[in-house]
């Protein structure tokens, strides 16, 4: 697979976000391992890099999918493709930066990418579009499933107090981290970030701002993740972390039952929703930070049921929003338009682009979701 | 000051700074003379707790200089060179031996097992450094019965 195929399939965050809910986005498990009587990438030199990838990749590319994947050394890669990775949320920040001796493999159906040479010799993303139903524990024994498999062909440092070995020895343990991402409009807009945020803190959980680079509350998307997890405790943490999940997708539920019931935060609600709608409608320049702060207040509104496909199921809508987070970023669509960073021609694309995305989609005030009522 | 001492045939001297000579009493030309003339087996004595005192604190020194060798040898991991002062700055190990070396100072790492959970040694490089130091520790104690066995084993090693 080239990276031009990559980059016409929807990233696996993205792929049906929510199923019937539009808050939990999805899920993510993060795996590290490293090879005994190797230098931390961090510490390693260009040759020592290589030894490792020399090492590493023949065992990955055997693995199933990876062979019609995608591959690329990181040196190959350009800023603009290491940008559109990092915008598909398929590459870690520290991977992007790396060079050379550094290789990143993603599987052909996109939901697994291993990167060699990241922080440790290699980090693996295990990616799951959210449902209403998230099964970490599942994804957890899919890790290791696919860990066991290279455990048995790779010499991983491992110690028998600390577990798998890692480059900072606080995250020694069982290699493994979970990650959530949630959207929370609702409670965003009525300022209790702040306190989740605290609340979280206290439950050993950590939050943060999936778009960080665009501002703290930029789609009113979070991700909330676990510390690196000790050996033996994988599955009591994958159960507390969902619980959390469902308490807050329970919570932000509320938030909007609360704000339709009094008048008040009825006309502020709805007045979100329709001035979103009425921006794609009519719009004629978007930047993608507005971009996505207006699919919010569409998947919202279209879940409480204000808006409304005519010649579609609503959640098929929902995945239709989702895909245009990564497709309508901007390197990414320069990279789709051949349109060599022109802003503002992006700038005008996007709203087109939009209005396509809402057509035979209509805005109903008095409709309320049955659930709301 | 230089202390030349004759007795019996007998040939000693000492080359003595002026401190060292007053702290042991031996500042006077003309008393030491005069002790030496009157008082020559308190004088030799004198002199040969002398002569040992500074032998011992020589051997001390020598010690205390391969000690701190020791030390260093603690503070640097043999197979990456990464350093206990970088992991004190970064938190960050260099290589998954460091766990080995610097395991006091974190609290954490002893032996290293392989995947299957058996117990293996610490890594060929670690492993030979301390065959290395117990070997120069058993020449200096004149342990020559130990220090072949750890020559036999530093020669497989290799």
């Amino acid at each position: 697979m080239n990276f031009k195929t990559l980059t016409k399939q929807a990233s696996s965050w993205f792929k049906n976000p929510g199923g019937a809910c539009d808050i939990i986005i999805g899920t993510m498990v993060r795996a590290v391992r490293n090879l005994r009587g190797h230098r931390f990438p961090g510490w390693s030199t260009a040759e020592g890099r290589k030894a490792v990838a020399d090492i590493l990749l023949p065992v990955l590319r055997e693995l199933p999918g990876n062979k019609t994947g995608f591959e690329a050394e990181m040196k190959d890669l350009s800023y603009e493709q290491r940008r559109i990775l990092l915008e598909r949320k398929q590459l870690s920040h520290c991977m992007a930066a790396r060079q050379d001796g550094c290789h990143v493999l993603i599987n052909k159906k996109q939901d697994i990418t291993y990167m060699v040479n990241e922080e440790e010799h290699l980090a693996i993303h295990f990616y799951e579009s959210g449902t209403d139903n998230i099964q970490l524990t599942k994804q957890i024994q899919r890790a290791r499933k696919t860990l066991a498999a290279l455990e048995k062909r790779l010499d991983i440092a491992h110690n028998r107090r600390d577990g798998y070995l890692t480059s900072m020895p606080a995250e020694s343990g069982s290699g493994l981290q979970l990650y959530t991402v949630l959207q929370l409009p609702c409670m965003s807009i009525a300022g209790m970030m702040q306190q989740v945020t605290r609340g979280l803190e206290k439950l050993m959980l950590n939050i943060s701002p999936f778009y960080s680079e665009l501002g703290d509350d930029t789609g009113h998307l979070y991700v909330i993740y676990t510390a690196p997890l000790i050996c033996g405790g994988e599955e009591d943490m994958a159960n507390h972390l969902r619980n959390i999940v469902y308490t807050l997708a329970e919570h932000e539920m509320q938030a909007r039952l609360k704000m339709t019931s009094t008048e008040e935060g009825f006309s502020v609600l709805i007045d979100k929703i329709s001035r979103a709608y009425g921006l794609l409608e009519y719009a004629r320049r978007m930047e993608y930070a507005e971009l996505i702060n207006t699919l919010a207040m569409l998947r919202m509104g279209t879940v409480c049921g204000y808006v409304q496909p005519t010649d579609r199921s609503p959640n098929q809508f929902l995945a239709e929003m989702a895909a245009c987070y990564p497709t309508m970023a901007p390197y990414n669509m320069q990279y789709i338009t051949q349109d060599v960073a022109e802003n503002c021609s992006q700038e005008i694309l996007r709203p087109l682009l939009c209005r396509n995305l809402i057509k035979d989609v209509i805005f109903t005030q008095n409709t309320l979701n049955s659930e709301y009522e | 000051m230089q202390l030349t001492q004759i007795v019996n045939g007998e040939v000693t001297e000492l080359t003595l700074c002026e401190a060292c000579a007053k702290s042991k009493g031996l500042f006077d030309p003309q008393s030491l003379s005069f002790a030496e003339q009157f008082f020559p087996e308190e004088f030799k004595k004198k002199i040969d707790n002398l002569v040992k005192e500074l032998v011992q604190h020589k051997q001390n020194e020598q010690e205390q200089a391969q000690e701190s060798v020791r030390t260093d040898m603690l503070t640097r991991c043999p197979v990456c060179d990464f350093t206990l002062e970088l992991y004190r700055k970064t938190e960050r190990f260099g290589c998954p031996d460091c766990y080995s070396v610097f395991g006091p100072e974190v609290n954490k790492g002893e032996e290293t097992t392989s995947n299957s959970g058996a117990v293996d040694e610490v890594s060929p490089a670690i492993a030979r450094k301390k065959l290395e130091q117990q070997l120069q520790a058993a020449i200096e104690r004149e342990d020559y019965e130990t220090a072949a066995i750890l020559r036999d084993k530093l020669k497989k090693t290799d």
